[in-house]
């Protein structure tokens, strides 16, 4: 029936300039809608932000003490981890990285046999929890001092050589130091030899596995139970940091609690003020809506250009308030949120906002345009 | 519905509430393209209602509004709305400008729900603009025209699309002798190109101008309950 040669609908981007359009003329509305929002976005940064920043801080804090790190060993011996255990359980996609032990010696230096040292093989790469901080790592038979090695070793600047009772009458070059942190700070006495794949090592004592996610840990452990290499795999006794995961969520979780009660009330006033604006705004523009339906707008255009236009004053507030509320969170306690947090809060703010405006819009776009129009 | 007539009406009844009587009833007509056609009759006999209902602004209590021989009144919310985007032109009776947009959006507006392309549709602005004597308020705001410039502006809108259908609710009362001459013969030259074209007026003198009229008479006969419009 229609014999225009026009669409019959709005293009997206008119529609989208004639929101920014309209933003620009509702002045009040739009400084209003700016103002609730930047209101709403800095209060939740200063507030429920800056919760997440120590939060994040204290977990952190926490995890350095090791809450994804599992260990798996073999006191007795009686379990046999196999060597090539360490390189089976790097494959699993839950861990970030493994390596193992053997069972610990007794090194000297040979040039100054005066006191001794622990020793183990290490089989695997040092993980980045023992970084080497002098030197470099050790190749297959090269050995590497932890910090608290190397003056009961006398090893000097250019390092040395161990012997031990594991290791022949064959001297071993010390190549590097490294510096034991976090959950690995018991190994900062010892000197890791590393091992070549062929050298006779029948089993581990220990092998640490960092998994990617404190959340993995309980799976990952009950994966280690069944598939770690080993004569008697039941032997091998497996240690997760419990107590520190259960620490970590009672803080996680307190903290959290109260941060997010603060913003749901936040966020709840600020759409209240936002639906109140919104309706002030359809309300005086009426006529304008009605004149819009009898010029052709089909309900759902005038839905979507109401809530683009919301939007439209949406964006600046939103931004306004975040860039406020961050450089507040930095000039008073110079601790800021993670980028996940901010653009969470911005998005979750924008999508409230949206929610907000939907009724309002909907109501507006579905009044009669005559009762609107007809002058009495 | 006759050959030569695109919009029509076939029993039309319409009340704004129940309680109230109904402000058309029983109306049949067909309005004929290519010609301007005038609706008359006293206040409140109807002449904006059925403009509104014509264009498919509001659905009819009982009756049926037909456009093309089909029942236009009883389509979905949609369809007419797109039929009122592309097809029709209106000219309100108090022009009813957005006070917050310049002169030139305000023109532009029927554009936008017509899916008409911004470049085409401010080139068409300025030309009807020019034509109707107020292309130098294109940046101004609809408080700072006359009433009589709120109405010509009111044109250009109703004819940006290229309407096949224009209905124009008093469209010259406001106006002066000239600008009113101006919008007649507007409207009659967008008649000459094989539009439908109704005009609702007052005006005797400009109903006896038009190619055909239609009298609403006033109050429905309750002896008859039909109301037959008088066309000359």
């Amino acid at each position: 029936m229609r014999t225009s040669r026009w669409l019959g609908s709005p293009r997206v981007g008119a529609l989208l300039l004639d929101a920014i359009a309209a933003a620009r003329a509702q002045v009040a509305t739009t400084i209003t809608l700016v103002l609730v929002l930047a209101a709403v976005c800095f209060a939740i940064l200063v507030t429920t932000g800056q919760a997440a920043a120590t939060e994040a801080r204290v977990v952190e804090q926490i995890d350095r003490a090791g809450t994804r790190l599992i260990a798996l060993s073999d006191d007795g011996g009686a379990a046999g981890i196999l060597p090539h255990a360490p390189m089976t359980l790097e494959s699993i996609s839950d861990v970030t990285w493994t390596f193992g032990l053997g069972a610990a010696f007794e090194v000297t230096n040979p040039l100054l046999p005066a006191d001794r040292v622990a020793a183990r093989a290490l089989v695997g790469t040092l993980p980045p929890d023992l970084p080497i901080i002098q030197g470099r790592a050790p190749r297959p038979g090269e050995a590497v001092a932890g910090t608290g090695a190397v003056i009961p070793l006398n090893l000097g600047a250019a390092l040395g050589a161990v012997r031990g009772t594991d290791l022949g009458d064959e001297a071993v070059g010390v190549v590097g130091v490294f510096e034991a942190t976090g959950p690995l700070h018991g190994l900062a006495n010892t000197v890791l030899v590393a091992a070549h794949p062929h050298d006779g090592l029948e089993t581990l004592r220990f092998v640490y596995v960092m998994a990617n996610d404190v959340a993995v840990v309980e799976r990952l452990e009950d994966v280690l139970r069944t598939s770690t290499p080993a004569r008697q795999a039941a032997a091998v006794t497996v240690e997760t940091p419990s107590g520190a995961i259960a620490l970590r969520d009672v803080v996680a979780g307190n903290m959290g609690a109260a941060s997010r009660q603060l913003m749901a009330v936040v966020m709840g006033v600020g759409a209240v003020l936002i639906a109140v604006t919104m309706l002030a705004a359809a309300v005086s523009k009426r006529r304008d809506l009605g004149r819009r339906r009898a010029l052709g707008a089909t309900r759902s255009a005038l839905v979507a250009g109401l809530l683009a236009q919301t939007a439209a004053g949406a964006v600046p507030g939103v931004m306004l308030g975040t860039i406020a509320g961050l450089v507040t969170l930095q000039a008073t306690t110079s601790s800021l949120p993670s980028v996940r947090f901010v653009v969470g809060l911005a998005g979750l703010t924008l999508l409230l906002t949206l929610a907000a405006a939907t009724p309002v819009a909907l109501h507006a776009a579905t009044r009669d345009p005559l009762r609107i129009l007809r002058v009495p | 519905m006759s050959a030569g007539t695109a919009v029509g009406a076939r029993d039309l009844t319409f009340g704004y509430s129940r309680r109230n009587p109904a402000v058309l009833q029983d109306l049949t007509l067909d309005l004929p393209v290519g010609a301007v056609t005038t609706l008359t009759g006293p206040s409140g006999s109807g002449k904006s209602t059925l403009l509104y209902l014509l264009a498919l602004m509001v659905r009819p209590t009982a009756g049926t509004v037909m456009w093309d021989g089909v029942a236009a009144s009883s389509l979905a919310d949609g369809e007419r709305a797109r039929l009122r985007a592309t097809d029709v032109g209106f000219v309100f009776q108090d022009a009813l400008l957005d006070p917050s947009r310049s002169v030139l959006a305000n023109v532009c507006d029927s554009a936008l729900f017509a899916g008409m392309p911004r470049r085409i549709a401010g080139s068409r602005a300025r030309e009807l603009m020019s034509r109707f004597g107020v292309e130098h308020r294109g940046d101004h705001r609809p408080g700072e025209i006359s009433g009589g410039q709120a109405q010509r502006v009111a044109m250009c809108r109703a004819l940006l699309t290229g309407p096949r259908v224009v209905f124009a609710d008093e469209p010259t009362g406001n106006l002066d002798d000239a600008s009113a001459a101006v919008v007649w013969q507007a409207l009659v030259d967008h008649a000459a190109t094989g539009a439908t074209v109704v005009v609702s007026t007052h005006d005797r003198a400009l109903a006896a101008r038009s190619d055909h009229e239609v009298r609403l008479t006033g109050t429905v006969a309750p002896e008859a309950g039909r109301r037959t419009p008088e066309t000359s």
